[in-house]
């Protein structure tokens, strides 16, 4: 369409002329606009930043517990290593004589040792002890023997003595024996002289 | 702040929108500074009135920057079409707030005859003022088919009007422009 054509580029080619207008003020609109929208967009982007890292740390934090649980149920001897630094205080009872250790359950109730039932015999004060004999070393190899266990949390443990149940129960009605011996009259072997003479008389 | 449109530009279009990409100002001014005028202009010849005119830039140019990512230049004229595009929405829309064009009266035309050699003779700045003159919504629709090239059933989609309201909408127009244009004698020009 020839006509057309012509007709868009003399509008054109009188567009391009410049005029008198508010050019500055507008581009001032312009770049108040753009840096206005650009802060909205930024502070946007720095709020999604925040919440993702503050849940992303929630999440490290949970996992990471879950996994040093894990850990210390995969690899107790790591833990042992660990609470190699602060032993637990251990309490003494005394039972019929014989003293059982025990930790504090409040303190460690999380880990308790296996063998934690040390039964230590009672010792005549008398009786010396040769020192060097008992000192423990850190190359004992009884030492090294105590593993760990890991309890759930919130169980605590219960350690005491189970005695051996003694058996008092009487039978109300006691079996009778049947006497062997044939019961005679004592008119057949009473003589006369009854000091020497034993009776079993059955009374009715 | 000084525009000056009669510096060279050495910067490539290419090279400058993908600097205005990463947000230089300098570089958006320079984009600014190249097609403002055209575009004020522009905007004009559609809402013909020099504040609305300016707003109809500002807010183009602020679409034009902000969605600057999702353009893809491809050669030299398609960055100024898709400007010119935003442009001529906004114009629109500006239009439509003070104009409804479905309210427009529609006649059947099925053959417009126009008498294109008028403004073949007719001086540029001449027709412009012309164009101007037209009422709202001969001129909105003037100004796409004539001068933008847009068909019918694109402006019906634009401004929300039937194609037979764009065709006789089209056809009043030019008979507008050609009495006034044999009223007052043709102007000779470019």
């Amino acid at each position: 369409m020839e006509p057309e054509t012509t007709l868009t580029q003399k509008i054109r080619t009188v567009e391009q002329k410049p005029v008198h207008w508010k050019k500055a003020e507008v581009w001032f609109a312009i770049h108040e606009q753009i840096s206005t929208t650009q802060k909205s967009y930024r502070f946007y982007y720095y709020a999604a930043a925040v919440i993702f890292f503050m849940f992303f740390n929630v999440y490290k934090l949970t996992i990471g517990n879950e996994l040093i649980q894990d850990n210390s149920q995969l690899f107790p001897t790591l833990n042992r290593v660990e609470n190699q630094n602060e032993a637990p205080e251990t309490r003494v009872i005394d039972y019929n004589n014989i003293t059982y250790t025990q930790p504090d359950p409040i303190k460690h109730e999380h880990q308790i040792p296996v063998a934690v039932m040390v039964k230590n015999e009672t010792v005549d004060f008398d009786h010396e002890i040769d020192e060097t004999s008992i000192q423990p070393t850190l190359d004992d190899p009884i030492a090294n023997t105590v593993e760990t266990v890991t309890l759930n949390q919130g169980v605590q443990p219960i350690i005491g003595v189970i005695l051996v149940p003694v058996n008092n129960t009487v039978s109300v009605k006691p079996k009778r024996k049947k006497l062997l011996h044939k019961l005679e009259s004592i008119e057949n072997e009473f003589d006369g002289s009854p000091q020497n003479t034993i009776v079993i008389a059955r009374i009715k | 702040m000084h525009f000056n449109n009669t510096k060279p530009f050495h910067v490539s279009e290419a090279e400058l929108v993908r600097q205005c990409k990463k947000g230089d100002l300098k570089s958006q001014q320079r984009l600014y500074d190249l097609f403002s005028d055209r575009f004020y202009r522009l905007a004009f010849r559609y809402v013909k009135d020099q504040a609305e005119a300016e707003d109809v830039v500002m807010m183009a140019f602020v679409k034009i920057f902000t969605n600057l990512q999702k353009f893809t230049w491809q050669d030299a004229g398609s960055l100024e079409a898709w400007m010119r595009k935003i442009l001529i929405n906004e114009a629109l829309m500006a239009l439509r707030k003070k104009h409804n064009f479905y309210l427009t009266e529609t006649l059947d035309v099925e053959n417009p005859v126009h008498d294109s050699e008028i403004f073949q003779q007719a001086d540029a700045e001449y027709l412009y003022g012309l164009i101007l003159e037209l009422p709202d919504g001969y001129r909105a629709v003037f100004n796409l088919f004539a001068i933008e090239g847009y068909d019918h059933a694109e402006i019906a989609k634009l401004l929300n009007i039937t194609e037979s309201t764009s065709r006789s909408q089209l056809y009043k127009s030019r008979q507008l422009l050609i009495r006034k244009i044999k009223q007052e004698g043709l102007h000779y020009g470019t």
